[in-house]
């Protein structure tokens, strides 16, 4: 299935660079990032810790302004973007609001944004059977594990349907079992969408496992220095996870990781 | 996944199992007892402070107007009851203290927001609210009395100021402490201010408000006393002033305790509202 129609990108990113501090606590988070991606693609990022992905993941979505450099995002500026509501995001960790049921807290952006209230229940209802949480909507967030409460925060970033989904090592919490049912599940509303999904990892595996194509940063200052383009067809399932092709994948995402 | 569920109480109805259930009682009794410690610390408190209080009475042999026996105090309380001065006096106090409170709150509300929100404003203003807060308010309190005259102006305005400054801190430590993360994410919903505010703020920042608004009340009380003490034809303050002027000792004391009731009173009421308003949240915060 190629979802690959545009020829326009959808998101466009033009030599980032992006400075943390001044003086002698400078950071430099970014250099010389460039990145196209295309409506409808699955981009991975990944690369060793504090290599600035979280970084360009904020840039794209326009919580932090780079330093220099251009980016757009449907050919408008990301904040544009940001004010036209084309982001669901999805922080490294849950971030709920304690004092909402689980219910409550995946209407916060259909409240926010306006979604008429005859629509909330029927929505709500969806992204909890997605997510498995349907007999937990009236739980709060500490009495859920942190497993459970990532899992609505995936729902809350997906109940408003947003072009664009940023995903910040969303799965980083979860055991191995739960993580591997929610690639699957992510990959379901992947194909069943026209979302486009920007996914940062630390796992070669999933990252060969769920994307069209894997960015690998390099150590900081970070840039990409290498796109993996993963050919496996869709839809995948687990039996993918054990063709040749997909080992040969994962060799040389591990390969161009090691180069740094 | 299923549901959390409560294991479900066994139901026996053998006689035999008749002391068991005595025992459960007990049981029950002693849960109550520890959950709710003061339905039985209190009255035994209460005993021992009677008890204390005749016996000073009876080895000191004191007299009346020093320290009078707790059913002279008692048959105050009945009189001041049935004249109705303790009425109006305690609807003074209230009134100054209910006013200089919500003024106190609204604007350290207001205030406290602006400065939690803009840390260039606190570090502009902080030097004045400090310095404004040194002021011995006591001192000054006489001042005051002769600009805003005996009426309840100037009470009004002393339960202000001494109600404002716990609550500004809190409204100001409460802003401050909302998720950095929350934050970011309601700016990816482009949320407007007052979404920010309703949705993210205010809730987050609600158990810190609530505590400074239990402390908010007590202070305005004793606000609105310290003005009726230095001049005042009503409330408590004056009361207490006259009885003690008149060696009416046993008047002194029924206004204490009405002052103590008034303040246990007013605390309940608030940890009540919070428990409600903090239903659902896990209880860690709350003191
Ligand atoms: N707000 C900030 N202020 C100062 N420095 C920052 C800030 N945010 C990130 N940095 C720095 O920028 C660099 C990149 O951070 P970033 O969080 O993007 O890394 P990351 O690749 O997401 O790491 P990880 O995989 O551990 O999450 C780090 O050196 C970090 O210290
Ligand atoms: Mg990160």
């Amino acid at each position: 299935m190629n979802k690959q129609t545009m020829s326009k990108p959808i998101i466009e990113i033009q030599d980032i660079s992006k400075e943390f501090g001044s003086g002698p606590n400078k950071v430099e988070a970014l250099t010389n990032v460039d990145l196209k991606v295309d409506s409808g693609e699955f981009i991975s990022l990944i690369g060793p810790s504090g290599c600035g992905k979280s970084t360009l993941l904020r840039v794209i979505g326009d919580l932090i302004s780079p330093t220099t450099g251009s980016a757009q995002v449907k050919e408008k500026s990301v904040a544009q973007a940001r004010t036209d509501r084309d982001y669901g995001i999805v922080f490294q960790a849950p971030v709920l609001f304690e004092w909402r049921n689980v219910r409550r807290n995946i209407e916060l952006p259909l409240q926010v944004m306006g979604v008429p209230k005859s629509e909330w229940t029927e929505r709500v209802d969806a992204q909890l059977e997605l997510v498995g949480l349907q007999d937990f909507d009236s739980h709060y967030p500490w009495q859920l594990s942190g497993g459970m409460q990532q899992r609505v925060a995936i729902a809350r970033a997906l109940v408003f349907r947003p072009s664009i989904l940023l995903m910040d090592e969303p799965f980083g919490a979860l055991d191995e079992m739960t993580r591997e049912y929610m690639n699957l599940e992510l990959l379901n509303i992947y194909t069943r969408t026209d979302v486009t999904i920007i996914f940062v990892t630390h796992s070669i595996p999933e990252a060969v496992f769920l994307s069209t194509r894997v960015a690998v940063m390099s150590k900081r200052p970070g840039t990409i220095s290498h796109v993996v383009p993963i050919e496996l067809p869709h839809p995948r399932s687990f039996d993918t996870r054990e063709t040749s092709q997909y080992f040969e994948l994962v060799t040389e995402v591990r390969e161009a990781l090691r180069e740094h | 996944m299923g549901n959390i569920q409560f294991p479900a109480r066994k139901q026996t109805n053998s006689t035999s199992q008749l002391n068991a259930k005595k025992a459960n009682l007990a049981s029950r009794a002693w849960k109550l007892m520890r959950k709710r410690s003061e339905f039985v610390l209190l009255p035994m408190f209460l005993i021992l402070v009677l008890g204390l209080w005749y016996l000073i009475i009876e080895i000191k042999d004191l007299p009346q107007f020093i320290l009078p026996p707790p059913e002279s105090v008692w048959k105050k309380l009945i009189q001041v009851i049935e004249d109705g001065s303790l009425k109006i006096n305690v609807g003074f106090t209230m009134k100054a203290a209910g006013y200089g409170f919500a003024a106190a709150f609204g604007f350290a509300g207001v205030v406290g927001y602006i400065l939690g929100k803009s840390p260039l404003m606190e570090k502009f203003l902080s030097p004045y609210l400090v310095a404004a807060q040194t002021v011995p308010l006591i001192a000054i309190a006489p001042l005051l009395v002769v600009w805003l005259g005996f009426g309840i102006a100037s009470k009004i305005f002393i339960a202000f100021v001494i109600g404002f400054f716990p609550m500004l801190v809190n409204v100001i430590v409460g802003i401050r402490l909302v998720n950095e993360d929350q934050r970011e994410l309601m700016r990816s919903y482009s949320a407007s201010w007052w979404q920010l505010f309703s949705k993210l703020e205010f809730p987050s920042a609600l158990p810190v408000l609530l505590g400074g608004l239990k402390i908010g009340i007590t202070m305005a009380i004793t606000g609105a006393l310290v003005g009726e003490y230095v001049g005042a034809r009503y409330g408590l303050g004056s009361m207490i002033i006259h009885a003690k002027e008149t060696f009416r000792t046993s008047e002194v004391f029924v206004i204490i305790f009405t002052l103590v009731s008034i303040n246990v009173i007013l605390y309940a009421l608030a940890s009540m509202v919070e428990a409600i308003l903090l239903s659902g949240r896990k209880r860690e915060e709350s003191v």
